[in-house]
């Protein structure tokens, strides 16, 4: 593939920060196991630059790395992302993950990446109907925070309004509680309880998630319609107010499950109910960090 | 069915009259003394309810409303102090913000929300203890078999 | 030990098959197939021919879960008064999978079967697994295209194999040949016998030349020798620990114990578990003797490609290459143990 001007300006600066020795780790992308995809990539030596890349198949949120025991031993680490990654890293400092210290953040301009699936069979356009609804509703194309940032060439999305991002989920509010219950019977009936969702996300970075706490056991763990069903509402609740939308859980489930409709319907609700986006400011208090006397009451007797 | 038929039934009813059972998770500060006044004040309030003391609202993990539906409650209050109110100066307030978001989590995910409730109610508040159980009991008792949740099997 | 089963031949025009199918089905057969679902493919109970997926490769699951459901009882117990309750798990098995079909399947999905069973019939003979296997028909389709995540060639099978499959169909133009491989596939056959004709063997057309592009002795040599690498901590630092690729696998077996419960009543199940999980070693004391992914996968890398075939005389993989299309990181196994066979 040949590179192109955004590949080359992120191989230098890449190059400077491992020469110079300001960082001890880049992550970043290169060229996956399909034309189609690409794959989180580990640079430690200035020469292995060379294959650094983006594009349109960069799906994966890097961030998520930023949890691993094993990265986090490398100290000042470099890390490329896009606006929707980026905000995780934003949550990360926010919650005393990382320290702004320790990371370089490499921010690129995106324009949309395409859904993996699409992409494994061929397809090659950036467009409204081949990009994630996270694409649709992105406000964040360039990096909020960023150390250094690189430009995209791609065209910028063209957004029509027909394709309507997370359609399902007006629908779902309109529906009486026994069609919901019905609507995410039939969901969770898929899990098979991988917990590919927890582990995809840059924000579950729990040394012990409470599924693996068994004194008590409060989740159970049978893949069934009771253990599917705890374990999908404590895994949205855990991340209400937290969750920056990268969609990453969605796109880990080896079943389909539609969790974005979960997570981003608990955003918009904690955005109407606090005012709160998360990701936006690492300054910010994560919301469940502080209150109001003025919150929200009414549903209080 | 014969009398002694009608009888067992009568005694298995009487046997099963704390259903539904309702669960009421309270702080120790405010709506338990609340519980605590009713009683030694001698009035009366729907027996379908026990009460679960614990430090303050801020110690009541979601997790514990789940826990309950679990093991087969109809109905769950969560009840503490009054705004402004809390022993721990704030406990309360964090546990509000808490609670709007999972109680809109759990009616989106298909719970009838008329199964869980929330409260403020002071030590000073028998009266109020009492209306509010009462009311909680009524309106679970009037849930029709259809009344969702998804923590039991269907 | 049992009387090998002399192979069959059949052959079954497409519209027969068609019948084929639909009539079973009538007959209150669960037939099992890859059918479209949210987007993807996956094998679900189908309701007539039409709605099976059969140009699709591969369902982006295997269909393990009729061999070893997600979850499992083992048994259940309860307590009245003085009275102790308990109901064997294996009666709720008992006949399972009798009536129930796997339709178009590939053969690698079909190999993985018998290779399970070497594990679960080893020390101790596990009946749940058994009953299962027992009764489970499976007919597969020899895949004509395999893809680039494919290499079936290179585990010892092929994209034509009949290992596992009772019954194996081959297309060719508007038929298929049917290679019947046990009792199972005969009398599912029986079923309908005058669908089928009988072929000479010779009429089967052969198998293509199909090439292989690493050679998974040298992977498994390079296995013997290093334990200790850094392939594996550099190569896997991509790796979440997400344990995909252990639940899409149509091989991985890995079941953890739990008991779900009270005083009064409750149930001994099993679920999948993942050797990709950092809990899955923890052990009591907070020792954990694989401590990073790297030292993880290389478990997972150690178990399907040298500790199962020393054992078991078979690699514990089928190469559907359904980890690495899986896979959210984009790990290739295929290109994994062909790193490793030219590292050897």
């Amino acid at each position: 593939m040949a590179k192109t001007k955004t590949d080359e300006k992120l191989q230098k600066i890449a190059k400077d920060l491992l020469e110079s020795k300001e960082i001890s780790l880049l992550i970043g992308y290169a060229g996956g196991s399909n034309p189609g995809r690409m794959r989180p990539f580990f640079i430690t030596k200035p020469e292995e630059t060379e294959k650094l890349s983006f594009g349109k198949y960069a799906v994966q949120d890097l961030a998520v790395f930023l949890k691993k025991p094993e990265v986090k031993k490398f100290g000042k680490i470099g890390i490329v992302v896009k606006g929707c990654d980026e905000k995780a890293v934003n949550a990360l400092i926010q919650e005393f993950q990382i320290s702004r210290d320790d990371v370089k953040i490499i921010g690129v301009e995106c324009n949309g990446v395409i859904r993996q699936n699409l992409a494994d069979k061929g397809e090659t356009k950036v467009s409204e109907s081949t990009v994630y609804d996270k694409c649709l509703i992105c406000e964040e194309h360039t990096p909020v925070l960023y150390d250094f940032i690189v430009e995209s060439e791609e065209p910028e999305l063209a957004v029509s309004g027909n394709v309507k991002p997370y359609a399902d989920i007006e629908k779902l509010e309109a529906m009486s509680a026994v069609e919901k219950n019905a609507f995410w019977a039939k969901e969770f009936d898929k899990c098979i309880k991988c917990y590919a969702c927890r582990q995809a996300c840059p924000l579950c970075y729990c040394s012990r998630c409470i599924v693996e706490k068994n004194m008590p056991q409060w989740i159970d763990t049978n893949s069934e319609e009771t253990g599917n069903a705890q374990w999908n509402l404590i895994r949205a609740y855990h991340l209400s107010g937290r969750c920056i939308g990268c969609g990453e859980c969605e796109r880990a489930c080896p079943v389909n499950i539609p969790l974005m409709l979960i997570n981003e319907k608990m955003a918009r609700d904690v955005y109407k109910l606090f005012g709160y986006k998360s990701g936006k400011d690492i300054d910010a208090k994560p919301v469940f960090g502080v209150f109001a006397e003025s919150d929200f009451n009414d549903f209080i007797k | 069915m014969e009398d002694k038929d009608l009888k067992t039934a009568a005694k298995t009813t009487d046997k099963n009259s704390g259903d539904p059972r309702i669960i009421a998770f309270v702080c120790n500060w405010c709506t338990y003394n609340g519980a605590d006044l009713a009683g030694t004040s001698r009035m009366k309030y729907s027996d379908n309810v026990r009460v679960i003391k614990l430090p303050c609202t801020g110690r009541i993990d979601p997790l514990f409303i789940i826990e309950a539906f679990k093991k087969g409650a109809k109905g769950v209050l969560v009840s503490g102090c009054h705004p402004g109110d809390c022993h721990y100066t704030s406990g309360n307030y964090h546990s509000r913000r808490k609670y709007a978001t999972f109680r809109d989590l759990l009616g989106y995910l298909g719970v009838d929300l008329n199964r869980v409730e929330f409260s403020w109610i002071s030590a000073s508040e028998g009266n109020k203890w009492v209306a509010v159980i009462n009311e909680f009991t009524d309106k679970i008792k009037s849930l029709s078999g259809n009344s969702t949740d998804i923590f039991t099997k269907k | 030990m049992e009387e090998k089963f002399k192979e069959k031949y059949f052959e079954i025009s497409a519209e027969n098959l068609k019948r084929f199918i639909n009539e079973i089905i009538a007959d209150n057969y669960e037939v099992i197939a890859p059918a479209n679902k949210d987007g993807d493919v996956f094998y679900g109970r189908i309701n007539r021919f039409e709605d099976a997926n059969l140009d699709v490769l591969l369902p982006k699951m295997s269909y393990k879960e009729f061999l070893l459901p997600g979850t499992e009882t083992l048994f259940e117990y309860s307590f009245s008064g003085v009275e102790t309750g308990i109901k064997d798990g294996l009666e709720a098995v008992n006949g399972a999978n009798q009536k129930r079909i796997i339709f178009g399947g590939r053969p690698c999905d079909a190999g993985a079967g018998p290779i399970m069973e070497k594990v679960f019939n080893w020390d101790y003979k596990d009946e749940f697994f058994n009953e299962r296997f027992k009764n489970l028909t499976i007919v597969s389709i020899a895949c004509e295209k395999p893809d680039n995540y494919c290499f079936c060639t290179e585990m010892q099978l092929s994209p034509e194999s009949s290992y596992g499959s009772d019954i194996l169909l081959k297309k060719a133009g508007d038929k298929y040949f049917a290679t019947v491989t046990s009792e199972k596939g005969l009398n599912l056959v029986k079923l309908r016998q005058s669908l089928f004709n009988e072929a000479g063997n010779d009429k089967i057309p052969a198998d293509k030349d199909w090439k292989k592009i690493f050679e998974i002795e040298k992977t498994k040599s390079f296995l013997d020798k290093n334990f200790e690498h850094n392939y594996y901590q550099e190569r896997f630092l991509s790796c979440i620990g997400c344990g995909v690729c252990t639940y899409t696998c149509p091989t991985c077996h890995c079941f953890d114990i739990q008991d779900e419960g009270n005083l009064r009543e409750g149930r001994r199940i099993r679920n999948w578990d993942s050797c990709q999980f950092g809990i899955f070693t923890l052990h009591t004391s907070g020792h954990n003797p694989r401590v990073t992914q790297g030292d993880r996968y290389r478990q997972r890398l150690m178990h399907k490609f040298k500790i199962y075939s020393e054992k078991f005389d078979k690699y514990l993989c089928v190469g559907c290459g359904r980890c690495s299309r899986n896979c959210p990181e984009d790990i290739d196994i295929k290109e994994v143990a062909k790193d490793l066979a030219e590292l050897a």
